[in-house]
């Protein structure tokens, strides 16, 4: 009885600190287009019947239509590499050489809204030259963890450490809000870079499996997968212009679902990610059959973690490990 | 009309799990499919539909990111699904299907997969709908061989649908919960595990004379009209398709733009929904196939030579709508959605089917567009 009370308290704090948020939010909305800084902001807004939708938001009157409260889950950072959202990069320059279309709509700075673990995926996009930060305003939130409907925190957020929900001010231009309190949680006092130990423990659970149980977990979970690339296209580090699914000539992998299909177009997809992702976890969140393809990608991370002593999402001047070399890089392997 | 008893059905059941495949709704992890029964396992694993519908099943659509617009979700908006993550379609339409290899002497077909008699257990109207949506594609000008064997060899034990939940607009597309088009057998819930049952078709007649039990009275008719009364007042949801001189003039609104901008280009609408038919035919070395493909995917109308005429996203979401409410009615008279609300529910943006059919109405036409339409918006 007294634990429900307690969330209660909290659950009502969180909203009381989301409501005061979402009012600074709209405010510093208004005035990034008001004066022009900004063409175009990808935020949260709610739909007629109470949903949280992405918004974009490009007049100053549609600013009051931000939302932000606690479940405001989607990783908005997608949005930045998608050309039918910020224009194609190409097409951009092109027009720009030609000295037309700076009043077009993709000419001048985009906002985003984002999470402490979205600026994560920025910090990897801004890595690897997929964004020009200098076209960007980042707006961060600190964030008191979202949550499902029933009220329960996320699993990605109850190991979010401090420097996280609380995002880094020198990753993001515009901070909304003051820091939040959150009590508990796995990684409470520590920091992003120095929680490696703060739970693999679902990757050990599998990797503790005989290789043939780990077969056929797996293969129980891909049996399932329909191909609909949901898990990919909501990825915010999924950004090839083409993917290496959807080559016609050759075809790597069959496009028709089964099982052996599948299965090769997860793991390379965790081989693409791995050094990479950042486990905003919305590749699970998205895939409408349940598989838990965080597990995939943290198994990876793991490894690079161990391996290279390196975690992405950190510095944006720091290559993943995967797409870079060094000098005294060990070599043993090569004889 | 007759009165069954779950064990009743349950002992048919399981002597048909010998010479039939069966298949029905089944929970794996917290959401419900429908799947092909192992006869190992025997009915272990089938959800039985109850009287008491909140039972607990877990709707990822409206779970952590849908809902939660503080003022706006109604709170009252049942957090359980009843309805499957998958349609039917699939054993009728695979996912992937075999069609020839390509051998030094020659092209061997694939048999057409020479089916068991099937049972369908605990298939909703709008399932069954959607069937008879999908028999006008393989059915028609073209038959389909594997699918009108599939068709053939199948009895529906269909299920009327006691709690649509707030996605569902079946009855806006001429459907309804309690809709018996297409069953063969009509099944309702009711509480001491007891069903209803109905025969709709002659099979549905044989199997309900095997199935015995007593005859249902006035009072059992007065029960029955009672649920389905409360089961359309749960749907609150109604779609309202444009004439089709609107749907015309609105093609090239920038109306597409806005509405489909968060789209994500996924498969998920259509690979769940149990109307969407269209496939790609593919090469796995010497072995051609059949598989789902979708419209949203920016493949899908890729030429050899590179050419796309559906480039952005907005041109292959507004195909996704004109082919359903659009070119399938032309050529089909009728809509090619039933309103299970699967698009919309399991949506990773929730993109909402129903408001943007709703609203193209009162959307621009073309030439009418907005200032905020022009450049990037139509990509």
């Amino acid at each position: 009885m007294k634990q429900s009370a307690l969330n209660k308290a909290e659950a009502n704090a969180r909203e009381v600190t989301s409501e005061r948020q979402k009012a600074a939010l709209q405010k510093t909305v208004t005035d990034l287009l008001a004066k022009k800084a900004v063409y175009l902001v990808i935020g949260y807004g709610c739909s007629a019947r109470g949903d949280v939708v992405p918004l974009f938001v490009r007049r100053v009157e549609e600013a009051k239509q931000l939302e932000w409260n606690q479940h405001c889950t989607y990783n908005l950072v997608r949005y930045l590499t998608d050309p039918d959202v910020v224009g194609d990069p190409e097409a951009r320059s092109k027009d720009a050489g030609k000295g037309s279309g700076t009043a077009k709509p993709g000419a001048g700075k985009v906002a985003v809204v984002v999470k402490g673990c979205d600026l994560k995926s920025l910090v990897v996009l801004q890595s690897e030259n997929q964004v020009q930060r200098e076209r960007l305003a980042v707006i961060a939130l600190p964030c008191s963890g979202v949550t499902d409907q029933t009220g329960r925190l996320l699993a990605k957020c109850e190991s979010c450490p401090p420097d996280v929900y609380n995002p880094r001010e020198e990753l993001c231009d515009l901070m909304v809000g003051e820091p939040v309190q959150r009590s508990g949680g796995r990684n409470a006092g520590k920091t992003d870079s120095d929680n490696r130990d703060s739970g693999y423990g679902d990757v050990e659970e599998i990797d503790a499996l005989s290789p043939a149980e780990r077969r056929a977990l797996w293969d129980g979970y891909f049996a399932r997968c329909l191909r609909c690339y949901a898990c990919r296209n909501v990825c915010p580090l999924c950004y090839c212009k083409e993917c290496v699914f959807d080559q016609h000539d050759p075809r790597w992998v069959s496009p028709a679902a089964a099982v052996a299909s599948n299965r090769s177009f997860h793991l390379i997809r965790a081989y693409h990610l791995a050094g990479r992702c950042v486990d905003c976890g919305e590749c699970e969140r998205a895939c409408p059959v349940g598989i838990p393809l965080r597990r995939i990608n943290r198994k990876a991370a793991m490894v690079v973690e161990e391996s290279f002593h390196f975690r992405a999402g950190l510095d944006p001047e720091a290559k993943s490990p995967l797409v870079d070399f060094a000098n005294e890089d060990p070599q043993e392997f090569i004889e | 009309m007759r009165l069954v008893e779950r064990k009743t059905l349950s002992e048919l059941l399981n002597n048909r799990l010998g010479d039939s495949q069966i298949i029905a709704p089944v929970e794996i992890e917290g959401r419900l499919y429908f799947r092909q029964l192992d006869p190992a396992e025997g009915l272990a694993e089938v959800v039985w539909p109850a009287a008491d519908l909140r039972n607990g099943h877990s709707t990822p659509g409206s779970g952590p990111e849908g809902g939660g617009c503080t003022k706006a979700a109604p709170a009252a908006d049942p957090l359980t699904v009843e309805l499957t993550v998958n349609s039917l379609k699939e054993y009728f339409f695979p996912r992937r299907q075999e069609l020839y290899e390509q051998t030094p002497e020659g092209i061997i077909p694939r048999p057409v997969p020479p089916e068991k008699q099937r049972l369908l257990v605990f298939a909703r109207p709008c399932e069954i709908r959607g069937l008879a949506i999908l028999d006008r594609v393989f059915l028609g000008e073209a038959e389909d061989e594997s699918y009108k064997r599939a068709r053939q060899s199948t009895t529906v034990v269909g299920l009327h649908c006691l709690q649509p939940d707030r996605h569902c607009f079946c009855t806006s597309l001429g459907g309804g919960p309690f809709d018996t088009e297409g069953m063969d057998l009509a099944l309702t819930p009711l509480e001491d595990e007891r069903f209803l049952a109905q025969a709709i078709s002659d099979k549905g007649e044989a199997l309900l004379a095997s199935l015995g039990g007593k005859e249902a009275g006035k009072a059992e008719q007065g029960i029955l009209e009672e649920l389905r009364k409360a089961a359309e007042a749960t749907i609150r949801r109604s779609i309202q398709v444009p004439d089709s001189q609107t749907m015309a003039e609105r093609f090239d609104s920038p109306y597409w733009g806005e509405v489909s901008r968060a789209c994500i280009t996924c498969g998920i609408c259509s690979y769940l929904c149990p109307t969407c038919h269209c496939f790609d035919i593919v090469d796995e070395g010497y072995l051609r196939l059949r598989c789902w493909d979708t419209c949203s995917s920016d493949t899908f109308t890729r030429m050899a030579a590179g050419e796309d005429p559906r480039k952005q996203k907005h041109s292959r979401y507004r195909q996704r709508i004109y082919h359903k409410f659009s070119y399938f009615k032309e050529n089909f008279d009728i809509y090619s959605c039933v309103g299970c609300g699967r698009c919309t529910r399991y949506c990773p943006v929730k993109i909402d089917i129903v408001e943007i059919v709703n609203g193209i109405g009162k959307a621009a036409a073309a030439g009418q567009a907005a200032d905020r339409a022009s450049g990037g918006d139509r990509g």
